[in-house]
């Protein structure tokens, strides 16, 4: 089953590369990532999954990887379950 | 950056991207999003700000910068929440931001002065 973290990331970030090839640790902005489509990284997760990013998780190092974004996204949809 | 991609966000996300990235002024100066090449190049100048006062690996939101055309049609920078604190800390007490503007692509230069600056 795909996994829908990678499948929102590989439709709006713009990479270079497919993601297929990009570990959860691997660095988005240098496999292409612009910081304008971070924002729509945002903008399609906060769609997706009906979740607000805080200030707080508005910086280089929440949408650095895949697996911190993972992890951002696990806790704000853990905020809005609770 | 590519005037398309500020095109195709505006076209994918609506009103989300322009709540989420541009201040309320902002909006009004793009014609409530209708001018793309005016959010690529407010989003360029944002992003030329925050690193002109160091402000890149801190959680910034982008509404914290606000670019504006001042009465005399340059633009002008104005900083808000946290944006005020980081420059403040760096000493700075100016910015100024230029945009070039051709009919696909943005570029965005800020320069920004401290204090020591002002007494060279």
């Amino acid at each position: 089953m795909e996994d829908p973290i990678r499948l929102v990331i590989a439709d709006a970030a713009n990479l270079d590369v497919e993601i297929s090839t990009l570990s959860d640790d691997d660095d988005l902005f240098e496999a292409g990532m612009t910081s304008h489509a971070s924002v729509n990284v945002m903008l399609a997760l906060e769609s997706d999954y009906d979740i607000e990013f805080p200030e707080r998780m508005l910086s280089r190092a929440v949408f650095r990887t895949i697996g911190t974004l993972r992890a951002a996204v696990a806790e704000l949809c853990d905020g809005a379950a609770a | 950056m590519d005037v398309g991609d500020a095109r195709a966000s505006l076209a994918r996300y609506g009103t989300l991207y322009l709540r989420r990235v541009f201040t309320k002024g902002e909006i009004a100066d793009s014609k409530d999003g209708r001018d793309a090449r005016w959010l690529a190049a407010c989003f360029a100048a944002k992003e030329a700000t925050l690193k002109s006062i160091g402000a890149t690996s801190e959680p910034i939101d982008l509404r914290f910068v606000e670019i504006r055309p001042d009465a005399s049609g340059e633009l002008a920078v104005r900083l808000s929440g946290t944006c005020v604190e980081i420059a403040e800390r760096a000493g700075i007490v100016r910015i100024s931001v230029s945009v070039a503007v051709t009919h696909e692509v943005v570029a965005a230069i800020a320069v920004a002065q401290t204090t020591d600056d002002e007494r060279e």
